[in-house]
């Protein structure tokens, strides 16, 4: 074992842990745990997904056949703006920071919780308050899209109030789990755990934080604007009194780029800690992912532009952004090497965990290259605006982030409930969802190459009208599938949950530190913090004297 | 305040992690803060009285940002105590600053942009049929039949 | 081990004083990092305007009463002082001094409140509001989430000032009057900027381009 720990944790392997020392509802509302507060945002964004999901489900059903189907176009117009606000702010991008990541940062890094517990449980109720304002914007039929593009959203204010409102509330939830998570790293790291030592999820997680804090205030201002906009008509976004639409779309997308990355890099992480474990192999160039993580965060920022291709910029300014888009496939390109690198040669074992991890790795490489024909200029003119940007976007976060939550909910699910849910049953779940999710949105991919545009609730204007219809058939049928493949997952892993086999500390003998720790861990994770004397990745080099940089390994003492 | 025998040591040992720290703030003297305190003064003054200047009004911009630009450097540093702080806390200040000059630059830059339609050669190719899709005629305007117009409203 | 939640404000049972001071202030500069994003992207729409409509804007700065924005800079930057001395005094554990220096505080808080109350009400009868222009949209936008911004700043410093009459603070600890320092002195510098780009645009006096 490369790290030092109490061992007697598995005598009392789950009999009082976090789940049960308190009990009631006031002591999981009122509680600063960080694995409670972890869990009740899972269960709340478990809800707002499912509600995102049957949206999108309505909106598939309204364009499976030409006309209309079963919504007027007024009431489609509401389901895919619902659709995206309620699924973006409400589920992906709190995501797996605000779930996964309040659960298991403290653990991995040997503390006993993060740095400020009771700022944490703040950001969960902020959490909950924004969501009241969600409620509130469907109930005044948004209906603008989710990027609140001006003027169209000057025509319905109290709607936009509400969104905005709604937004501006949850990014201070970001903001406050991002600076938490920032000064826990920093500052509250075991003895040992140095900074090439961390693992990746936490580096993912840091990443995530910096673009968290950087990005989230920039919206904030942004939705703040159009909200005293609608309010008080201050002009900055009107064209009838001078304003520009286009700068609301670049302040807009100066964040809304970020954060794609701050949905997609913790899932990243997951990634790279579960490849190892089931290829009992070291992570294949840990500085290498290191370096990417930290560096897409700061490119990032500097290709927003590429939302805006045809809004109308300048020759200069769009080569410029479309350069630089290029750029930031670099490093992820990097990762896909390295995690294939890792499975190489390795012991492969192919449990629903890893079936997840690889299967992001396959599907956001398709999201990944579809994003260059985005990239460049001449083909963006074409695809702007149509189902190819659906498509694109979809694989990156459905397939991306979506399938590497779940890979996480899966792998960690024993440390989390101590209970293991059905195999087998996952197999099948994960089954159905690859179909289902591919079946889905590779035809909108040749639907948008063929001009089917976005946001339109009917086709049948279109001289090929035959073909979309035929493509939007099989994708809404996929759909199905997809929606069958979300439901079984969360059904397996709910009865798991509540009635699984109890699990042991370490199922997978993973050498992470939060394996360490009972499952499910006790209220204070660890007993005595632990001496970290190497990495986590130390596959077959557990018994070896020296770490992974080549120095003898050193046994610290606790002061 | 004595702290209590409960509190274990942590995040300490053999192997410092890198932002270790020993002992609290620095106490700056007073007459430095009442110093700096005058020179904040004297210097609001100089900028209402730079603005007074008769010189262009991108130049009074600029004097102005200046000033306030020195201003701000001594908040930051004295009463804030940033010139005794660790190197991290100079690049959290330090970091927004590129944040928003790329944000100023990259929006400012196209406030002259005259947003200017498709030019009319792409119509004529379009109109040609001479499209880049897989489909070619999609771009063919399309007559729109009454019975299959979709009524919106 | 005591629960966590009867340890003294401050306190928590994972994180030792002196971590825990420096965390406070690590978190402290992040957030103010924010600050500066949030008020960032309004000072962008600014300069964008700005750029477009560089007369217009001129014009409209000079009918700011730029007296009234000079003399509350002065107000901001005392404030500013005085709450100084009062993180010195929280340092040296003199909690009664401290207590003081951040009623000085708050009061010089108050009449920039007053002062703004003055300048909006006197905008708002003759007739100009946010819709009038977008200078004036920007005007009111930024002074008022600058203002709202001031107002949680009174908030938390008369919050410092009743742990003060607790004799809470000592050579030890302080941490709280130095964080909330931190975020005082950013709404003093952030008003730095605000006052020569709104009032003083376009110059006043002998130099003004209205």
């Amino acid at each position: 074992m490369s790290n030092d720990t109490n061992h007697h944790t598995d005598k009392h392997s789950g009999d009082v842990n976090y789940l049960n020392f308190e009990k009631g509802f006031m002591s999981w509302w009122m509680s600063i745990d960080h694995k409670r507060i972890g869990l009740m945002y899972l269960v709340s964004m478990i809800f707002f997904f499912a509600i995102g999901g049957l949206l999108a489900l309505v909106v598939r059903t309204e364009l499976m056949k030409r006309g209309q189907t079963i919504i007027d176009n007024d009431t489609y117009n509401m389901a895919f703006t619902l659709h995206g606000v309620i699924m973006i702010f409400l589920f992906i991008v709190p995501g797996v920071p605000a779930t996964l990541g309040n659960f298991l940062l403290p653990l991995m890094i040997g503390a006993k919780d993060v740095a400020f517990p009771r700022l944490n449980r703040l950001s969960y109720w902020v959490y909950v308050f924004g969501s009241f304002f969600a409620f509130l914007a469907i109930y005044f039929k948004l209906d603008t899209g989710w990027t609140f593009y001006s003027p169209y959203s000057l025509r319905n204010a109290p709607a936009v109030m509400s969104a905005t409102m709604a937004a501006f509330v949850l990014g201070f939830a970001s903001i406050l789990t991002g600076v938490n998570f920032l000064v826990t790293i920093h500052k509250m790291r075991a003895p040992g755990l140095t900074w090439d030592r961390l693992p990746l999820f936490v580096w993912a997680t840091y990443a995530t934080a910096l673009l968290q804090v950087i990005a989230t205030p920039i919206i904030g201002i942004t939705l703040l604007l159009l909200f005293l906009e609608n309010a008080f008509g201050i002009g900055v976004f009107r064209p009838d009194v001078g304003g520009d639409p286009v700068l609301f779309q670049h302040l807009f997308w100066f964040y809304s780029h970020p954060v794609v990355y701050i949905m997609i890099l913790p899932a990243m992480g997951i990634v790279s800690e579960i490849i190892p474990v089931f290829s009992r192999k070291p992570i294949f160039g840990y500085k290498a992912i290191v370096w990417a993580s930290v560096g897409i965060a700061a490119i990032s920022f500097l290709v927003w532009g590429h939302h805006m291709f045809v809004s109308g910029m300048s020759d200069f300014v769009r080569y410029l952004f479309s350069f630089l888009t290029f750029f930031v496939a670099v490093p992820t390109a990097v990762k896909v090497f390295n995690w294939v690198a890792t499975i190489y040669k390795g012991s492969v074992e192919f449990t629903s965990p890893m079936l997840y991890a690889m299967a992001f790795v396959f599907l956001f490489m398709i999201a990944g290259t579809t994003g260059i024909h985005l990239a460049t200029l001449a083909t963006d003119a074409h695809y702007h605006d149509t189902y190819f940007v659906v498509a694109h976007f979809h694989y990156t976060i459905q397939g991306g982030a979506v399938i590497g939550l779940y890979a996480g909910l899966h792998f960690w699910f024993p440390k989390i409930f101590g209970r293991m849910y059905n195999e087998k049953f996952a197999k099948i779940a994960f089954c159905l969802l690859f179909i289902g999710f591919n079946g889905t949105f590779l035809p909108q991919f040749v639907l948008g190459m063929m001009g089917m545009p976005r946001r339109y609730a009917d086709y049948s204007t279109f001289s090929n009208v035959d073909t979309f219809e035929y493509l939007h058939f099989i994708s809404t049928c996929f759909s199905y599938i997809n929606a069958l493949g979300y439901s079984l997952v969360l059904v397996n892993l709910g009865y798991g949950a509540v009635k699984g086999v109890k699990a042991t500390a370490n199922p997978y003998n993973s050498l992470g530190l939060e394996w360490q720790t009972p499952s499910p861990p006790p209220h204070d994770n660890f007993e005595t913090i632990p001496v970290v004397t190497d990495w986590s990745y130390g596959y077959g080099e557990e018994y070896s004297d020296h770490d992974h940089n080549g120095n003898k390994k050193v046994v610290a003492k606790p002061a | 305040m004595e702290h209590t025998t409960e509190w274990k040591r942590l995040g300490k040992g053999d192997l410092p992690t890198e932002d270790m720290d020993t002992g609290l703030g620095h106490i700056v003297p007073i007459d430095v803060y009442n110093k700096v305190f005058a020179a904040l003064v004297v210097l609001t003054l100089a900028t209402v009285w730079a603005a007074t200047l008769e010189v262009s009004g991108t130049a009074h911009i600029i004097v102005a940002m200046f000033i306030a630009l020195i201003k701000a450097a001594l908040v930051y540093g004295c009463f804030m105590h940033l010139l005794f702080e660790k190197k991290i806390i100079w690049i959290i200040v330090t970091y927004p600053l590129f944040i928003l000059a790329l944000m100023i630059l990259g929006t400012t830059g196209d406030a002259s942009v005259k947003r200017e339609s498709i030019p009319s050669n792409v119509e004529i190719e379009y109109k040609k049929g001479k499209g880049f899709g897989v489909n070619d005629e999609f771009l063919q305007a399309p007559d729109v039949k009454e019975d299959t117009a979709h009524s919106t409203h | 081990m005591s629960h966590h939640e009867t340890l003294p404000a401050g306190h928590y049972h994972h994180l030792e004083p002196e971590q825990a001071y420096h965390s406070a202030k690590l978190a402290m500069w992040i957030f103010l990092a924010t600050e500066i994003h949030l008020f960032g992207g309004a000072f962008c729409a600014f300069a964008f305007f700005r750029w477009r409509y560089f007369d217009d804007f001129n014009h409209y700065a000079g009918q700011l009463n730029w007296q009234l924005g000079a003399l509350n800079t002065l107000v901001l930057l005392t404030s500013s002082w005085a709450m100084v001395r009062g993180v010195d005094a929280a340092q040296k554990g003199l909690n009664k001094l401290c207590g003081r220096w951040l009623i000085v505080t708050i009061i010089l808080a108050f009449v920039f409140f007053g002062i703004k109350a003055i300048e909006y009400s006197t905008k708002l009868s003759h007739g100009i509001y946010p819709s009038t222009h977008i200078f004036w949209g920007l005007y009111y936008t930024m002074t008022g989430i600058h203002a709202l911004h001031i107002a949680v700043g009174i908030g938390l410093i008369y919050w410092l000032y009743l742990l003060t009459k607790k004799e809470r603070f000592s050579t030890v600890y302080y941490t709280p009057v130095e964080v909330i320092g931190l975020y005082w002195h950013l709404v003093d510098v952030i008003w730095i900027f605000l006052f020569p780009l709104l009032y003083l645009l376009g110059g006043v006096g002998a130099g003004a381009h209205h």
